[in-house]
């Protein structure tokens, strides 16, 4: 029998997936996850409040947060700035260095550049700041930059009497154009040698003025994680940092694993504090923390806790990871024509993330994983060992042990397998 | 003869005039963009679940002489077959045939076969639009025509795109069948 | 890696789901068929997501250049290729400088296997923001497959109880009825050069 079509809306796959993507993007900034309250707070693996704290009872001090990648350092500095921006006498500058300027080449002074960046954007917008601080703003702006883009404009209707200098190569008349490149982001400062003590007797001054005014800072620099090697990450901080100790501003940085490996510098001789950010624990009968991370960004909608534990064991407690699966299990769903997430595509995510750390590995690096799994055992000692635990192919235990990642670990598995 | 019957006749070649027109007149986009517009235009009746399925039957057959075949489900209607499924039970199963000069397409056929349910009334809906053809009769068999459920009644149905068609299917016809 | 192959259709499914303004990454692994791939991709961004694609070809850029480029660019989604140019140091910068490219677009690196190997053990950090989402192409599975074609001609014969041969004789003679189901059989066979 012919019945009048419903006028209700109707059910969209394409949009609730697309709301479980938001909630799942291993690429979405911290401090936007942390503003949509996706963030868990697990007080037995934060180390938030200990930073805070740190900064907050010592002032001056420098204290550096080391972590794999993925392991959430990002986030908990930035739970660290908050915590600390609660309080009315600090102002903690949240600073990603990688953003501001080419850390990957010589770039002394980087990080004193930023930071005297981030103080006149402070001072600038909260308090009115003297001429002779605008002064000392422009010098360190020229400090950063070094130079400002020019351009020749042509003006061939020019007036005669202006200040035209025919002596100039150019062709014509017309004038030189200091232009500001606009876009999206603002063009990052050039990396070169910079008098680190030019640079931290200007920052000095504003630092000075906020401290005239009862005003604690603390620069929580980000990125310099990103200099995977340990050296490549002492030859842009060290200098710097020792400058900034000089002027009392506590500092939280994150620092690469391989910190904690390297020979000769003692990173306890530069940092009053150093906290180690591990693999969250990944079973969750053990703990109920990755199943929580998943909870809070709403996995409950799409998959079940069967599934949901699936993931957490083969994240291998690598939080992006953990981020990373169950947004592909979403994604298969989604080209299944699926409305939930079912074991198949669970399954598949775990296969194609550990497809995607078998890309790229060599024999040698293969053999040392087969090894493993065979319970030959692990020692970060050589360079391929090294690049397996910073490529996150082998992740540290919590007991100085070390495993394959669980999802290169099964495709491993069917690659001896298929080869037998 | 009344004259309202010679009427139906020149308003049916009229009609045929206008349908003409319109065929000439309209370009598609390219056969591969056109069959991408409409893989789209399935994938999200499924994500609307309006179907439970489509996209994976969609195929298509591009000529070097630039015609294509753009078909999804059976050729020929016959159960048990791998068509578009409805929720209500309907399926619906199709064809275009497109004429490109490498730049545009032009329509030169379709087929629209939607199967109902028993207790639907109908048997089947279909809507075609024939080739072009110098000698046939516009008032019993329209160029572009509907099948109420039997072969032997062509309705005169507006020609359109085959989007469009399929949009009237999805939006109007089978939701009307609806249990 | 044949879990994850995907048609660019399926491909751009994925890039809509995006969240509109934050920063997303794919690898596009395999032998480079730059052009065909291109229009693909363009033709399937602006039917799906009414969206455009930017195509930077990065052989001879710097990361810096590279980063310049992408912060003027307003596109949808963003194609990179020339990767096979740069050395393992220019992918070490690339990750280091990871956060200069976030310009709110999808990034869509395309590269062959080797290059993808150099470029995932040199920049870690992109390898953790890809996480599972490097794909090599598949070809649209959507193409009409000989045995689709002989099924579908097998029906009309079997409906019609005509010969392949009748129907081209009845083409040729205008004798054929402008059904749709003889101009598809036409088509089917190839002749539908016989049809007006």
């Amino acid at each position: 029998m012919p019945t009048q079509p419903s006028t209700a809306a109707p059910p969209d796959r394409r949009q609730r997936f697309r709301t479980f993507m938001r909630r799942f993007n291993p690429a979405a900034p911290a401090k936007a996850t942390i503003g949509e309250g996706l963030i868990c707070q697990y007080a037995e693996r934060s180390v938030f409040k200990k930073l805070a704290a740190g900064a907050d009872l010592t002032l001056g001090s420098q204290q550096l947060l080391v972590g794999g990648i993925g392991s959430g350092k990002t986030t908990e500095l930035m739970l660290a700035q908050q915590e600390l921006a609660g309080n009315t006498q600090m102002v903690p500058l949240y600073i990603d260095v990688s953003a501001e300027t080419d850390l990957s080449t010589v770039n002394s002074g980087a990080l004193l550049a930023s930071l005297g960046m981030h103080i006149w954007r402070a001072v600038a917008s909260n308090l009115n700041p003297p001429v002779s601080l605008s002064a000392t703003y422009k010098a360190l702006t020229k400090a950063a930059y070094g130079y400002q883009e020019q351009v020749w404009v042509e003006q061939p209707d020019y007036d005669p009497s202006d200040d035209y200098d025919p002596s100039d190569y150019r062709d014509g008349p017309g004038y030189y154009h200091t232009i500001k490149v606009s876009g999206k982001l603002k063009p990052p400062f050039p990396a070169f040698r910079r008098d680190v003590k030019e640079l931290a007797d200007l920052v000095s001054s504003m630092t000075t003025f906020l401290k005239e005014r009862g005003i604690e800072l603390v620069a929580v620099f980000d990125g310099l994680d990103r200099l995977i090697k340990a050296d490549q990450f002492w030859s842009v901080a060290e200098q710097d940092l020792r400058a900034i100790r000089l002027l009392e501003v506590s500092v939280l940085a994150t620092g690469p694993l391989s910190i904690m490996y390297g020979q000769g510098r003692q990173i306890k001789d530069y940092f009053d504090e150093v906290h180690y950010l591990p693999p969250a624990v990944a079973d969750p009968r053990v703990s109920p923390f990755l199943l929580e991370v998943l909870r809070v960004r709403g996995a409950e909608d799409l998959i079940r806790p069967e599934q949901m534990q699936k993931l957490c064991l083969a994240s291998g407690g690598v939080l992006r990871d953990l981020i990373s699966l169950a947004r592909s299990a979403g994604e298969n769903a989604y080209l299944d024509d699926a409305d939930d997430i079912e074991v198949r595509h669970v399954d598949r995510a775990i296969e194609q993330l550990g497809n995607s750390y078998l890309l790229g590995l060599g024999t040698q690096q293969k053999l040392i994983l087969q090894n493993m799994l065979e319970g030959k055992g692990f020692k970060p000692s050589d360079a391929e060992s090294m690049e397996l635990l910073i490529t996150r192919r082998v992740l540290e235990q919590s007991e100085s042990g070390y495993e394959v990642h669980p999802a290169l670990a099964a495709v491993l598995a069917q690659v001896t397998n298929g080869s037998e | 003869m009344p004259a309202e019957f010679l009427d139906s006749s020149r308003a049916a070649k009229g009609l045929e005039t206008r349908t003409e027109a319109y065929l000439t007149q309209t370009l598609l986009p390219p056969p591969r963009e056109y069959f991408a517009k409409i893989r789209i235009y399935l994938q999200r009746m499924t994500d609307t679940k309006r179907t439970t399925n489509g996209v994976h039957l969609l195929s298509q057959l591009n000529l070097e002489n630039g015609d294509s075949q753009i078909n999804a489900g059976p050729t020929i209607f016959k159960e048990p077959c791998e068509s578009i499924r409805f929720r209500s039970g309907a399926q619906l199963s199709f064809g275009i045939t497109l004429r490109s000069d490498g730049r545009n397409a032009r329509l030169l056929s379709y087929r629209f076969y939607l199967s109902l349910l028993p207790a639907s009334g109908l048997r089947f809906v279909r809507i075609d639009l024939n080739a072009p053809k110098d000698d046939y009769d516009p008032l019993h068999v329209p160029r572009c025509h509907l099948h109420p459920g039997f072969e032997g009644i062509h309705i005169p149905f507006p020609v359109m795109e085959p989007i469009a068609v399929l949009d009237r299917i999805v939006h109007v016809v089978e939701p009307h069948f609806v249990p | 890696m044949t879990s994850n192959s995907a048609p660019i259709f399926e491909i751009v499914r994925l890039i809509d789901l995006q969240p509109t303004g934050e920063t997303g990454f794919c690898m596009l692994v395999g032998p480079l068929a730059k052009l065909h791939l291109i229009q693909e991709l363009q033709e399937e961004l602006s039917i799906q997501i009414e969206g455009s694609l930017a195509v930077i070809d990065v052989k001879g850029e710097t990361v810096l250049s590279l980063v310049e480029q992408l912060r003027t660019k307003s596109e949808a989604v963003i194609l990179m290729y020339g990767f096979d140019s740069w050395n393992d140091g220019v992918f070490a910068s690339l990750d280091i400088n990871r956060s200069m490219l976030e310009n709110g677009s999808f990034l869509v690196f395309s590269l062959d296997l080797r290059t993808a190997g150099r470029f995932l053990d040199n920049a870690p950090n992109i390898r953790s923001f890809l996480g599972a989402n490097i794909f090599t192409v598949a070809p649209d599975p959507s193409a009409m497959s000989a045995n689709e074609i002989a099924d579908r001609l097998a029906q009309l014969r079997n409906y019609y109880k005509l010969s392949d041969a009748e129907i081209i004789h009845q083409a040729a003679n205008r004798s054929l009825a402008p059904d749709p189901h003889f101009i598809e059989w036409l088509v089917l066979l190839e002749r539908s050069d016989l049809a007006r």
